[in-house]
């Protein structure tokens, strides 16, 4: 396994936070 | 309220999230120059792309908003734009770990790259500007013009590895004269489901805090019933006792 592994996990990593992030920003409220 | 189009929408966009995942970093091979490190393009391609559709978004509400005068345009345009300035963001944060293994280095002062700082730090400025007063259609006014102005970066930012060719390398399908005949299909797939994916992704958040807004707005126009009660003033009848 290459060493850029490292920073393609790291890459999909804050990829899937950020869009977790966006997702409960968007769902404070939206649910009332 | 959240309805069920939009947590289908939601449903639709965790599949393709899921797929690009799989696509990426399973089924796509590896770039014969560049490596596994090239993987980084299903989702920093996609971050930027949906970007320049966030901030086209800001520049048709603001357009909207001017003409119609109607805050629900408004409530479109800031939606929008906060989610065009999370997703430049990442796509910068995402460019920098595919440069480090790449090019060497996790910054380098090359104009795709000041290009995109700008673009974010005017986005930022827009959202900034929205806060500045609290009378909503004078607010809604304002950062509509900014809304308008600050869409001439979109461009600059796309053909800025075109028209000054440096580090980054020029775009791989949205590019003049057409995709590049080379692509491997199972990297233009992942590539496609990566855009899906974003897209759909960015229309559910967009519409869930759309609907937020539009709950606080209402709220902020509906009479207050925690406060003081008006009640008839108070009569004090005196009475003698015997």
């Amino acid at each position: 396994m290459s060493a850029s592994w490292g920073y393609v996990a790291a890459g999909y990593v804050l990829t899937a936070m950020v869009w977790g992030a966006y997702a409960w920003w968007s769902s404070r409220s939206a649910d009332r | 309220m959240t309805t069920r189009p939009v947590r289908l929408l939601g449903a639709a966009a965790g599949v393709a999230g899921v797929a690009t995942g799989v696509l990426g970093l399973v089924v796509a091979p590896p770039d014969a120059v560049q490596g596994d490190a090239q993987r980084l393009m299903y989702v920093h391609v996609p971050a930027a792309w949906v970007a320049y559709l966030a901030f086209t978004g800001v520049l048709i509400a603001s357009i909207g908003y001017l003409v119609r005068r109607d805050l629900v345009w408004d409530r479109h345009a800031r939606a929008a734009a906060e989610l065009g300035v999370g997703l430049t963001a990442l796509a910068i944060v995402l460019g920098s770990l595919w440069g480090r293994p790449v090019w060497g280095v996790w910054w380098t002062w090359e104009p795709r790259l000041v290009t995109a700082v700008v673009l974010l730090t005017v986005y930022l400025g827009y959202l900034g500007v929205r806060g500045l007063t609290t009378d909503s259609h004078a607010g809604a006014r304002r950062a509509a013009v900014v809304g308008i102005a600050a869409f001439v970066n979109v461009p600059i930012v796309h053909y800025s590895v075109v028209w000054w060719r440096t580090l980054h390398q020029p775009p791989t399908v949205l590019r003049p004269g057409g995709p590049a005949e080379a692509i491997e299909p199972a990297m233009l797939l992942a590539l496609l489901v990566g855009v899906v994916a974003f897209t759909l992704a960015a229309a559910w958040v967009h519409l869930r805090r759309v609907a937020i807004l539009t709950a606080a707005a209402s709220s902020e126009r509906a009479p207050k019933m925690d406060g003081p009660v008006a009640t008839e003033p108070l009569t004090v009848t005196a009475r003698t006792t015997r």
